[in-house]
C-alpha cells in the first residue's frame, strides 16, 4: 500500500487534490519553488490503531498501555497526574481518540489530571514511517506531544549499567506549547544533544492553528536520516551530521516505541494560567505504522 | 468500494473540465451578488491615516496626535496622550475615527495593531464599531476591549470581530476612552500599524448568553421595540490566551418563531406587533448562544380610558407652580424627559412615548422595571442645561396611571430629586421619596408629596434631575409641577 493514501473522512479533499493537481499542470511545469520534490519511497501499513471503538471505550489493551501518576514531573517539572480513567482517555465514538486534560480545584494548588499511553512492550519498530492525525489542544501550560522512545532505555549495556535517557534516543514527530497554537516542533535527543541542546525544529502554520482542525504528523526515518513532515510537507531533516561534535547517533539498528500524551505545565511550556481553558482535548484520528518495502 | 471511489473522480475531472471550458453563457442578474459599492480598505493607520478618516476627540481635545519620532514601522505612529486626572481641560484621553462612507468589513475578522505605553498601563476601553452620525452616536455594531495592558514594548494586539457578515458599512474604524491610572497620574500611550485582517489563527469564538443563559417566560408584554443588552465573547488569541470582548447585540442574529407577533429585523432588537407568543432565539455567526426568551405579548398597549384630572389653576394659578409637564402650564425647559442615561446599567434600554387623548398629552414609559434585562432601570427627567429653583414651593405634584398588566406593577416606587448645589463648586445633593406603598392601578393616582419628604435633599435652588426608581415596568404620567 501506497502512504499516501491517507485516510479521507470525504471526498472533499481528494478532489482537492486532484483539482490542485490539474491546476499545476494547467499552468505548465514551471520550477515553482513551493512544490517539493519528495524522496519516493514506498512503505505498507504494519501497525496502526484507527480508534474506532464505541463512545467511552478505553484503548484496546493489546496495543497500548498507560502509563500513571506524576512520577516527579516526569523530569520535565510537570504537573499533571496520568490516570487510567475514561475521563481522561477514551475514544470518541466518531473515530478518535480524546486525550483529555482536566483540571480540579484543589488547596492550595488545583490538579491536573490527564493521560499519557505508550506501545511500550506490545509494539516497537527500527526504522518506517510513523504517523498519526491530530487535533491539538491550546492554552498556556498545554503541552500535547507525539513521540518515540528507544526501547533499549531500560536495557543494559555492554559493561551492564542500564542505558537509560539520552542514550536510548528520543525522537519527538510533534510537539506543542499552547500559548503558541500555530506553531509545532519536531525534535530528536540523544546522547550530549537532549533537553534544551536537542535537535529541533519548527513548523509552523501563516494562517491557521493546529487546535482547529486535524493536521496529519509523521515522520520518515531510516538508517541516518530522520524526515518530519506536516500534512505531507517535509520541514525538517535529521542526519548524523547534525549531532557531529555532540554525541553519537543512536538511531541506526534498535526499535523504538511509541508515546502518546498531553502534559500540563513543565519547563517547555511554564504553566497554566487563568487564561487556559479546561478541559483540553488531544483528538487522536489514528496512529499508523509503515514498514518501507523496496 | 475502489469504483465507486473512482467514479467520484472521474465525476470531478469532468466537472472540472466542464468548469474549465465552458463559455460564459448569460447570467440571470438576479443571481449576482448585490454590489455594495462600500470600499474594502483595511487600513487603518500605517504611515498616515487611509482616505476618508475623520478623528473627533473625546474628552481633553489635544490628547490625540503624530508622532515622527516613535513608531513600531515605518514613519510614524499615533500618539494619544492621557491626562492626569486633574488636567482643566478633560481628564480622559478619548476619540473615534471614522469614515464618512461605510467600509465593507465583513472579508476580515479581526482589528490588529502595535502598541506601547510610556510605562506599563492600562487603556480602559477600546474598540470599534461606533460613530457619530448627524450628532447620534450609533453603536448597533459596537465592540469593546476593556483594560488592555500595554507596556514599553511595542506588542502586537488583537480586538476579533463577533460576526463579520454584519459589518457591511460600518463607520466606526476605532474608538478609544483611557482614563489615567490609578494613581491618577497620566501616561502616553502609542499605537501603529492598525488595521482589519482576516487571521486563522484567531479561533475558538465562544458567545455569552442573553437573559442570564436562562429560557425566560416573558408575561403581559406589549408592542414595541425590545433591545437585547450588550453581551460578551471570547476567543483564543494566536498567543494561546483567552480575550473577551463586550459587543452590541446587533452582531446576533435573532429569529422570532412567530413572525406574526414580533419580527427581527432591527440590530440586536425584536419588534413585538402583535398578540401572541413567540420564541426568541439569538445566534452569534453559527453559535447558538444560550438563552432564550418566550414572549408572551397582548398586543398593543393598554392605555389609559381617561385624560388625567386637569390641575386646578385657581388654586394653584401659575404663579405658584414651577411647571415640569403639563398641558396646564408653561413648562421649564426641559433637556430630554429620557435622557440617554447608561448608569441604570445594562445600556439604554426604556421606551418613552408621547400620547394624547382629546387633546390631553401625556407621557408613556416602558420597559422602565426592566423583566428584559432583569434590571430595575431608572429614568430621568433631566434639565441640566437651565436648573431649576424649586426653594420657595412646598410641594411636588404627579398623575400616574400604571397598567394592571404591566410587570412589577406592585413594586414600591421611589421618586429622586437631584440638585447640583450650582454650576461650580457646589454641593450636590439627592433626595430620595419612597412612596409607602404600591400605586393602584388602571386608574389615575394623583401624588401630592411635601418636598420635605425627599431625605436628603440639602438645596432645591439648583434641581437637575427627577428620576423615577422601581417603578412598574409601564407607567403613564402627567401633569408634573411643583407648587406652593
Amino acid at each position: 500500500m501506497n502512504y499516501t493514501k491517507i485516510k479521507n473522512k470525504n471526498h472533499l479533499q481528494v478532489s482537492v487534490a486532484i483539482y490542485t493537481l490539474l491546476l499545476f499542470s494547467l499552468i505548465g511545469c514551471s520550477d515553482n519553488g513551493n512544490v517539493q520534490q519528495l524522496p519516493h519511497r514506498n512503505y505498507k501499513l504494519v501497525w496502526s490503531d484507527e480508534f474506532d471503538s464505541v463512545a467511552g471505550a478505553s484503548p484496546n489493551a493489546n496495543k497500548w498501555a498507560f502509563e500513571l501518576g506524576n512520577n516527579g514531573g516526569w523530569g520535565n517539572s510537570e504537573y499533571e497526574v496520568y490516570t487510567n480513567s475514561t475521563n481522561n482517555v477514551s475514544t470518541d465514538g466518531t473515530g478518535n481518540l480524546a486525550i483529555v486534560a482536566t483540571k480540579v480545584p484543589t488547596t492550595p494548588y488545583a490538579t491536573y489530571y490527564s493521560g499519557r499511553i505508550t506501545t511500550k512492550g506490545l509494539f516497537t519498530k527500527t526504522y518506517g514511517r510513523f504517523e498519526a492525525r491530530i487535533k491539538l489542544p491550546y492554552g498556556p501550560g498545554i503541552w500535547p506531544a507525539f513521540w518515540l522512545i528507544g526501547a533499549n532505555k531500560d536495557s543494559l549495556d555492554a559493561n551492564n549499567n542500564i542505558i537509560g535517557w539520552p542514550q536510548c534516543g528520543e525522537i519527538d514527530i510533534m510537539e506543542l506549547n499552547g500559548s503558541k497554537p500555530s506553531i509545532i516542533n519536531g525534535s530528536v535527543h540523544g546522547p550530549g544533544y537532549s533537553g534544551g541542546q536537542a535537535i529541533t525544529k519548527s513548523f509552523g502554520l501563516t494562517t491557521g492553528r493546529f487546535d482547529t482542525d486535524f493536521h496529519i504528523f509523521a515522520i520518515e526515518w531510516g538508517k541516518n536520516y530522520i524526515d518530519y513532515y506536516v500534512d505531507n510537507v517535509l520541514y525538517e531533516e535529521i542526519t548524523p551530521a547534525n549531532v557531529a561534535g555532540k554525541g553519537n547517533w543512536v538511531f541506526n539498528d534498535h526499535p523504538f516505541y511509541i508515546i502518546l500524551n498531553l502534559a500540563v505545565g513543565g519547563n517547555y511550556v511554564t504553566g497554566p494560567t487563568d487564561q487556559t481553558t479546561f478541559p483540553q482535548t488531544m483528538l487522536v484520528d489514528y496512529v499508523r505504522v509503515y514498514q518501507e518495502i523496496q | 468500494m475502489k469504483k465507486i471511489k473512482f467514479n467520484n473522480i472521474i465525476t470531478t475531472l469532468v466537472i472540472i473540465i466542464l468548469m474549465l471550458t465552458v463559455s460564459c453563457s448569460e447570467r440571470n442578474v438576479n443571481e449576482l451578488p448585490l454590489a455594495t459599492n462600500y470600499p474594502t480598505t483595511p487600513e487603518i493607520f500605517i504611515d498616515g491615516f487611509s482616505g476618508g478618516l475623520n478623528f473627533s476627540a473625546w474628552g481633553k481635545v489635544t490628547n490625540f496626535s503624530i508622532d515622527y519620532n516613535e513608531k513600531y514601522s515605518g514613519t510614524c505612529s499615533m500618539r494619544f496622550e492621557v491626562p492626569n486626572s486633574g488636567d482643566p481641560t478633560g481628564i480622559t484621553a478619548g476619540g473615534v475615527f471614522q469614515t464618512s462612507l461605510g467600509r465593507d468589513l465583513s472579508g476580515y475578522n479581526v482589528l490588529t495593531f502595535w502598541a506601547k505605553s510610556s510605562e506599563t498601563d492600562t487603556l480602559s476601553s477600546i474598540g470599534f464599531g461606533q460613530s457619530t452620525v448627524n450628532g447620534v452616536n450609533v453603536a448597533n455594531y459596537k465592540v469593546t476591549l476593556n483594560n488592555l495592558v500595554l507596556t514599553n514594548t511595542w506588542t502586537k494586539y488583537y480586538i476579533p470581530i463577533p460576526d463579520p457578515s454584519k459589518l457591511t458599512q460600518e463607520k466606526g474604524m476605532f474608538w478609544y476612552w483611557v482614563n489615567p491610572s490609578s494613581s491618577g497620574k497620566g501616561f502616553t500611550f502609542w499605537i501603529d500599524e492598525m488595521k482589519y485582517e482576516k487571521l486563522g489563527t484567531i479561533a475558538h469564538e465562544t458567545p455569552g448568553s442573553i437573559y442570564s443563559g436562562n429560557d425566560e417566560i416573558l408575561n403581559n408584554v406589549e408592542n414595541g421595540d425590545y433591545t437585547i443588552p450588550d453581551l460578551n465573547a471570547t476567543f483564543n488569541l494566536p498567543t494561546g490566551i483567552n480575550q473577551t470582548i463586550g459587543f452590541s447585540s446587533g452582531y446576533l442574529t435573532l429569529t422570532s418563531s412567530n413572525p406574526y407577533v414580533a419580527t427581527t429585523s432591527k440590530p440586536g432588537t425584536y419588534t413585538v406587533i402583535n398578540a401572541g407568543s413567540t420564541l426568541v432565539t439569538a445566534k452569534l455567526g453559527n453559535n447558538y448562544v444560550k438563552g432564550s426568551a418566550l414572549i408572551n405579548s397582548i398586543g398593543a398597549p393598554v392605555l389609559p380610558a381617561m385624560s388625567a384630572p386637569i390641575p386646578n389653576t385657581s388654586t394653584y394659578p401659575q404663579a405658584k407652580v414651577v411647571s415640569i409637564y403639563s398641558d396646564s402650564y408653561k413648562n421649564a425647559t426641559v433637556d430630554s424627559y429620557e435622557p440617554y442615561w447608561t448608569w441604570s446599567g445594562g445600556g439604554y434600554t426604556t421606551n418613552c412615548t408621547f400620547y394624547s387623548n382629546n387633546g390631553n398629552n401625556y407621557i408613556r414609559y416602558s420597559n422602565l422595571n426592566d423583566i428584559y434585562n432583569q434590571k430595575q432601570v431608572e429614568v430621568a427627567i433631566s434639565f441640566e442645561t437651565l436648573p431649576i429653583d424649586v426653594s420657595s414651593m412646598t410641594t411636588l405634584h404627579m398623575d400616574v396611571w400604571v397598567p394592571a398588566s404591566s410587570p412589577y406593577s406592585t413594586n414600591i416606587p421611589t421618586i429622586s430629586l437631584e440638585d447640583w448645589g450650582g454650576n461650580y463648586g457646589g454641593t450636590s445633593s439627592t433626595g430620595v421619596y419612597t412612596r409607602p406603598g404600591a400605586l393602584l392601578t388602571n386608574q389615575w393616582v394623583s401624588l401630592e408629596l411635601p418636598l420635605s419628604s425627599f431625605t436628603g435633599l440639602i438645596s432645591r435652588a439648583h434641581l437637575v434631575h427627577l428620576i423615577f426608581g422601581n417603578f412598574p415596568t409601564v407607567v403613564y404620567v402627567d401633569n408634573i409641577y411643583f407648587h406652593k
